[in-house]
């Protein structure tokens, strides 16, 4: 008999140990893919929309707070704090251009979507849409929309459909291409159009600029505070101010699935420590046929790795299932309440896949190395000589 | 064994039939959420018609009409931990049977708009308190 076969003969001769020994495994795996996969993906989904958002500078109001920040990200409505004609002393900055966004939401078959004002010509080039279908804004202050593929999609909305928003009807001008961000999801109308619309002329959610020189960012945020009184975050610092507050999220998620891993592994541990006792015999007579300590030794490693890449596939399965359901309940915990866009989706990508069955085996193997090597160090006297 | 292998088999292609199933969710949606929240409505209220349902946090009580309550959006007071953070409260009105809901109580609430000449509220006819935030917020 091979050694692959021995390791199977082996795990199979106590086949309940063996199921309960692999449901660990699989219940820590299961937990542990659950939660990584919830975390990567709120990570993922604002790194996204951080690269989506095109900009290197965002100034906003100075007394926006964390909450207001998440929602540049997560394409939720923001308050309109910030005077126009900011937008108007930005732009003259020499290696300065610059957009405005004003965020509000109306109901589309009574579902809320966002409604974002802008300068048609600017923002087009700022941002480098391309239609779908349809024919752009032909003016700044035109009453019509222009939709992201998302929201056509999502509502089987065509060309010529009206929008009524605020009591205002807007036909539908033009489908966006699909960008795979946040500004799939949004009805675009020319920022004076919404400002009439939703009374608030004059007042804009926040600017954001693209500068000429990448290099000299400072001065340029030195440049805008000089002649307005606002906050300015470079595109990188508000995407690391978001993911530190994730950050406290998938800590916490890693611990528990890190909890949930430990005691699957000194499951494997006991089990193998039992089958090494049990098994002395076995032990023995192999020695005494001529096996080397590294052949015992390996026996039981190779018995504890298959273990861990059995529960490594059942555990991404179930853990998969696990994050399907778990998602939505961690998405309403006051802890990542305030992350709303961001909040954990479900999905799962082939390098968690392939790094979790690889985390399953080395954990398992880890855990069998102890008892491995007590079933190599045993002398075939010693090993054979014992009795129940 | 069989059963075993069975059951492994089962788990790995039902993780696959999910993950192949949520592929197709990728899109980003306007909303997927099942009760609105109150930023969600705060900015055109009556452009949602009919009966609906609206997550927030009881943070204001009427004293001179002990049916009204003021709703504001779970998410932002989560973030500004401040009951007078000064964030929107959105008006509501429930005249039905069961105690009203306490102060920092996180409540779905459905029920639909009204706007008179001189009133606009939301007219609460069931309320559901899905828990208790006041020892995350100050007063």
């Amino acid at each position: 008999m091979n050694i692959p076969k021995l390791v199977c003969k082996n795990l199979l001769r106590r086949k309940g140990r063996f199921i309960f020994t692999l449901l660990g495994i699989t219940i820590g795996m299961a937990s542990f893919v659950a939660l990584l996969s919830l975390g990567g993906n709120m990570r993922g989904e604002v790194t996204k929309q951080a690269g989506a958002l095109g900009a290197n500078l965002i100034i906003t109001p100075k007394n926006w707070c964390a909450y207001d920040q998440i929602s540049i990200l997560t394409g939720e409505s923001l308050p309109e704090s910030l005077q126009y004609d900011v937008l108007d002393k930005v732009s003259a900055i020499d290696g300065i251009t610059a957009v405005p966004y004003l965020t509000q939401k109306t109901a589309v078959q009574n579902n809320p979507v966002l409604v974002t004002g802008i300068l048609p010509g600017e923002m087009k080039d700022f941002k480098g849409w391309e239609l779908k279908e349809g024919d752009y804004f032909v003016s700044p202050d035109e009453r019509a929309a222009v939709i992201g593929s998302s929201i056509a999609n999502q509502f089987d909305l065509g060309l010529n459909d009206v929008l009524t928003i605020r009591g205002g009807r807007f036909p539908v001008k033009a489908i966006l291409q699909a960008t795979g961000s946040n500004d799939d999801a949004s009805v675009y109308l020319p920022v004076s159009v919404v400002q009439e619309i939703y009374d608030v002329e004059g007042y804009i959610s926040y600017i954001a600029a693209k500068v000429d020189d990448i290099t000299r960012l400072d001065s340029y945020i030195a440049a805008v505070v000089d002649v307005a009184n606002v906050a300015v975050t470079s595109d990188r610092q508000l995407l690391s101010s978001v993911l530190a507050i994730l950050g406290a999220v998938n800590t916490t998620l890693q611990l528990i699935a890190g909890v949930a891993l430990i005691a699957a592994a000194f499951g494997i541990v006991n089990t193998m420590m039992t089958a090494t006792y049990e098994r002395r015999r076995e032990i023995g007579i192999l020695r005494a046929i001529g096996a080397k300590s590294s052949a015992i030794f390996n026996i039981f490693l190779l018995e504890s790795g298959l273990y861990g890449l059995l529960g490594g596939v059942t555990g991404v399965a179930a853990g998969f299932v696990v994050s399907v359901f778990a998602a939505p309940l961690i998405a309403q915990s006051d802890f990542t309440a305030l992350l709303k866009g961001a909040a954990p989706t479900a999905s799962l990508d082939a390098s968690i896949v392939l790094r979790a069955i690889l985390f399953s085996i080395v954990i398992s193997i880890a855990s069998g190395l102890y008892p491995a090597w007590k079933a190599a160090k045993l002398t075939p006297v010693e090993a054979i000589s014992h009795y129940e | 064994m069989k059963r075993l292998a069975l059951f492994t088999v089962s788990v790995i292609v039902a993780g696959l039939v999910v993950a192949y199933a949520d592929r197709g969710g990728e899109e980003i949606k306007a909303s997927s959420v099942k009760a609105l929240s109150i930023n969600d409505i705060q900015s055109d209220p009556l452009s949602f018609t009919g009966e609906i349902k609206i997550n927030g946090v009881a943070a204001a009580f009427s004293e001179a009409d002990e049916t009204f309550f003021g709703i504001m959006d779970t998410a932002e007071l989560m973030a500004c931990k401040d009951l007078y953070c000064g964030a929107y409260a959105l008006p509501a009105k429930y005249t039905g049977s069961s105690p009203m809901p306490k102060l920092a109580d996180v409540v779905d609430v459905t029920g639909s708009f009204v706007k008179t000449d001189t009133e606009f509220y939301f007219a609460v006819t069931d309320f559901e308190v899905r828990r208790n935030i006041m020892r995350l917020i100050s007063r």
